[in-house]
């Protein structure tokens, strides 16, 4: 009896294990340059489909057994809104007239948000399954016209905040890139000074953005809390969305720039809705 | 051929899971590594090399569900079940200590083998960042995931094993 054989793993084992990773490089040089068409396809029909379906499942439980705790609240909310009713009927008024003055406003400025855009909703349905990226999945693809690159925005207690741009559409789903991916650049502005530089995230959701190639002049000016708005420079983002407020700020020794560090706007933590910003065709 | 399909399947199972229902994570909005918890798991009880196969396969699906290129987490995963398979070689398995070494040494591999693939393949390719909170948080929470699995798949252990048909008398 050959014992020997039990003391290690058998060669089998080993060439397994070099035929998975060799052909696992293979399919990622060759992915790396081309994307196969069939690939795109799968993914677009049936892993959307199915990324759809979790999501649904999920959406089902969730709603079923938020609404039983519901019920329980229901009736202590209804009278408080009973109360509220009447604070809010007098704040209707106000809202009018301010309504009305805003438009006034906006014809006598010309300042509308997004002009001649399309704007296509979508429902935020999943996330990348692993942390090093940090895409996330919405429920409209290129049936929906949806195209590569389109910036995507989204609407938070009154701010029209950016939230990143699509970088793969399928059939049904696309994929969105945040803007606290590593890899995410978008040319940006101090809204105070026009002050133009770039935003990049750290890749992760509650690190903050960081702001590049602001000039060291600039630090007397600064201060926590100004806006940072997109400045349209790249050709992808509109000008003028707002992308975060600044937060700490500092300079590096041997540095012509300041570090300064951008809080979103939006809190992508909390995210459902978005929309996906068709600027129409272009050539 | 039934260990690689039920592994992998629960692999694949558990991505989608990670992706939607987990997507906002647990601890700093870290998700857990369910599909490669699965795949240690039955790569550590097939010696004889089955949960490599899983594991690339699985790896195959993340890639699509995710936005990584494909074969990115194919190598990854495959590389982990490979070293889990050599890790079972050498100890038993046991109930908390080996699951959770091997969940976080898978973590701090994958770490290190994506910082190669990016310097060899210049494409949109993310690494861990490995000296970052999160990524200890990544550490701990695979660990800990891992041995829960472990404990959890035990009592199914003979649904994921390969059993080879045995010699007519």
């Amino acid at each position: 009896m050959k014992n020997s054989r039990f003391h290690g793993p058998t060669r089998a084992v080993h060439q397994k294990a070099a035929v998975c990773l060799i052909l696992s490089l293979a399919i990622l040089f060759v992915s790396t340059k081309t994307m196969a068409r069939i690939p795109d396809i799968f993914k677009g029909y049936v892993i959307g489909g199915l990324q759809k379906s979790f999501a649904a499942v999920s959406s089902f439980f969730s709603r079923s057994i938020g609404a039983v705790s519901q019920l329980r609240s229901i009736q202590k909310d209804y009278e408080a809104l009973l109360d509220k009713m009447q604070d809010y009927e007098l704040r209707e008024r106000d809202f009018v007239v301010l309504k009305e003055e805003n438009q006034r406003l906006k014809e006598l400025l010309d300042l509308s948000s997004l002009p001649d855009t399309k704007k296509i909703a979508a429902h935020v349905i999943a996330r990348d399954p692993s942390n090093t990226y940090s895409s996330l999945v919405i429920d409209k693809g290129y049936d929906e016209g949806i195209k590569k690159y389109m910036p995507v925005i989204a609407y938070q207690d009154g701010i029209e905040g950016l939230v990143g741009k699509i970088i793969e559409v399928k059939a049904s789903t696309s994929v969105l890139q945040p803007l606290y991916d590593q890899r995410f650049f978008a040319a940006a502005r101090l809204a105070k000074t026009r002050t133009e530089g770039m935003i990049n995230g750290q890749g992760f959701r509650d690190s903050p953005l960081n702001l590049l190639y602001i000039p060291k002049g600039e630090m007397d000016q600064l201060k926590q809390g100004d806006v940072v708005v997109t400045s349209g420079l790249d050709q992808v983002f509109p000008p003028e969305i707002m992308v975060g407020r600044v937060g700490n700020f500092r300079l590096n020794e041997f540095s012509s720039s300041l570090v300064i560090d951008v809080q979103p706007g939006v809190d992508l933590s909390r995210i459902e809705y978005v929309f996906v910003i068709d600027k129409g065709p272009s050539e | 051929m039934k260990s690689i399909l039920i592994s992998s399947a629960c692999a694949i199972l558990m991505l989608f899971i990670q992706s939607t229902w987990l997507s906002h994570g647990i601890v700093l909005g870290i998700i857990p590594d369910l599909a490669l918890s699965v795949l240690l798991f039955s790569s550590f009880i097939n010696k004889n090399g089955h949960g490599i196969i899983a594991a690339f396969i699985a790896g195959i699906v993340a890639d699509m569900l995710s936005a990584s290129p494909l074969g990115y987490f194919a190598f990854l995963f495959s590389s982990c079940a490979y070293l889990a398979t050599l890790v079972s070689y050498v100890t038993e398995k046991d109930v908390f200590v080996i699951p959770f070494l091997l969940g976080t040494g898978a973590t701090i591999v994958m770490g290190f083998l994506s910082r190669i693939v990016v310097l060899f393949f210049s494409a949109n390719i993310h690494a861990y960042k490995i000296f970052s909170a999160e990524f200890g948080v990544e550490l701990i929470m695979n660990g800990l995931f891992t041995g829960l699995i472990f404990f959890l798949l035990s009592f199914v252990q003979r649904f994921f094993e390969h059993s080879p048909k045995k010699a007519l008398p």
